[in-house]
């Protein structure tokens, strides 16, 4: 297991930087390359869903996958879904901000999002019939480990037993997991090993903790940057 | 009193980490905090089993002591603690051992031959420059920097919720955003 470990690249697919958040882009890339990740997904997230591509320094991005994406949070179900088309082109990978269960429901039926995140912001799991959705669209369900690296007490154990809970769901539907560290400073990110600890915390197994940060998010850029995809079962051939 | 046999002790883990802080951190307030973090994770029963125990922490390097089989409840724990008395921190483990020659030589010399030149860089006085933050220009002085990787205090106010919202208190910036390159 721990030779797979080591062999194994590692991709963080939702870290904010300038301008939304205090650490330029450099920088999260810099830290990112020193704890051992193979590529990161530098995702904006701000009020008018306005996409801000990153010039990297050259001398960075040898060996190194930048990838520019966005956060949409929305709480009207109709503006989340127009922002989704508007912007499948323009960026590798979009995120939807759930929360509440009209949002949560919409990205995980919706086959053009990629990733749903903080859909246990609020302190409750998903259910057996969004599970089935998310499972049916290639929806990933991220697990980030956010919170329970800020927060301490009550707050942090009501959002841990829905993590918990969506773990099982997850595993049962065969939903993709993934772990993102939702890093708004150079001081969020942890390495690929904590993060799988972290996820081991929220119940999963060694090698589901592994796939999550390795495998799925790598699945997830692939199917994004093939050109010859139009969506689920209809490919280009020549 | 005796002490146990070889085949009665329980085997154990030596971790080397770094720590990554806004200010200097002394021993005494990053023990309590991570003794705190496992005591909020685990609980007293779960973190009397891990064993934890930090046997050195000097210059932000050290070496963390923990049983064998509870390493990756060990990593969370640290992997948990996000500030020390306010000060926004971040734990690096560097790698994990059987003994701590083998953690020592491993991980921690290595990183001090690396780091030997910047460490005498961070002694110097703060120096203004510029960068660029969403097309405007932004003035600042280096607080600290290390290798590439710079910290900026900006000196304009309105800033001042950019930084509120990442929860950090300076500009996490590299030598390559830095617009007036003659001066480093």
């Amino acid at each position: 297991m721990v030779g797979i470990i080591k062999s194994s690249k590692f991709y963080d697919l939702n870290v904010h930087s300038q301008p939304d958040f205090a650490d330029s882009p450099n920088r999260m890339v810099l830290e990112a390359k020193k704890l051992g990740y193979s590529g990161i997904c530098l995702s904006s997230i701000n009020p008018g869903n306005v996409i801000f591509s990153p010039d990297i320094s050259t001398s960075l991005i040898n060996n190194f996958d930048v990838y520019t994406g966005i956060e949409i949070k929305e709480d009207n179900v109709a503006k989340m879904k127009k922002n989704v088309v508007r912007l499948r082109e323009k960026c590798d990978i979009i995120i939807v901000g759930g929360g509440s269960e009209e949002i949560n429901r919409a990205a995980l039926e919706d086959g053009k999002v990629d990733i749903l995140s903080h859909s246990t912001s609020r302190g409750f799991p998903l259910n057996h019939i969004l599970a089935k959705a998310a499972a049916d669209n290639g929806v990933a369900l991220d697990f980030d480990p956010d919170t329970i690296i800020m927060q301490r007490g009550g707050n942090r154990i009501k959002i841990l037993t829905a993590l918990r809970k969506n773990v099982q769901l997850a595993r049962k539907y065969d939903v993709p997991m993934i772990i993102t560290s939702n890093a708004k400073s150079h001081y969020d990110l942890r390495g690929p090993r904590e993060m799988m600890a972290l996820g081991m915390i929220m119940g999963m197994s060694q090698n589901e903790a592994l796939q999550a940060l390795s495998s799925v998010p790598l699945a997830i850029i692939k199917r994004n940057l093939d050109h010859n995809r139009i969506m689920d079962g209809v490919e280009v051939l020549e | 009193m005796k002490i146990l046999p070889p085949t009665l002790r329980e085997s154990k883990r030596y971790m080397a980490f770094s720590l990554v802080a806004e200010y200097t951190i002394t021993r005494k307030d990053f023990i309590n905090e991570v003794l705190y973090s496992a005591a909020t994770l685990l609980g007293d029963v779960g973190s009397s089993d891990l064993g934890l125990r930090i046997l050195s922490f000097e210059n932000n390097k050290g070496i963390i002591k923990c049983t064998a089989d509870r390493v990756w409840e060990s990593r969370a724990v640290l992997a948990c603690v996000s500030s020390i008395r306010d000060v926004r921190v971040r734990i690096n483990i560097l790698g994990i051992s059987g003994t701590v020659l083998a953690a020592t030589e491993k991980y921690l010399l290595t990183q001090n031959k690396m780091d030997a030149e910047p460490d005498r860089e961070k002694t110097n006085k703060t120096k203004e420059c510029k960068i660029v933050l969403d097309k405007s220009i932004v003035f600042g002085s280096i607080v600290n920097q290390d290798c590439d990787e710079i910290d900026l205090l900006p000196e304009d106010s309105q800033y001042k919720e950019i930084l509120y919202r990442s929860n950090t208190k300076y500009l996490g910036i590299t030598v390559f955003d830095l617009e007036n390159k003659e001066i480093d």
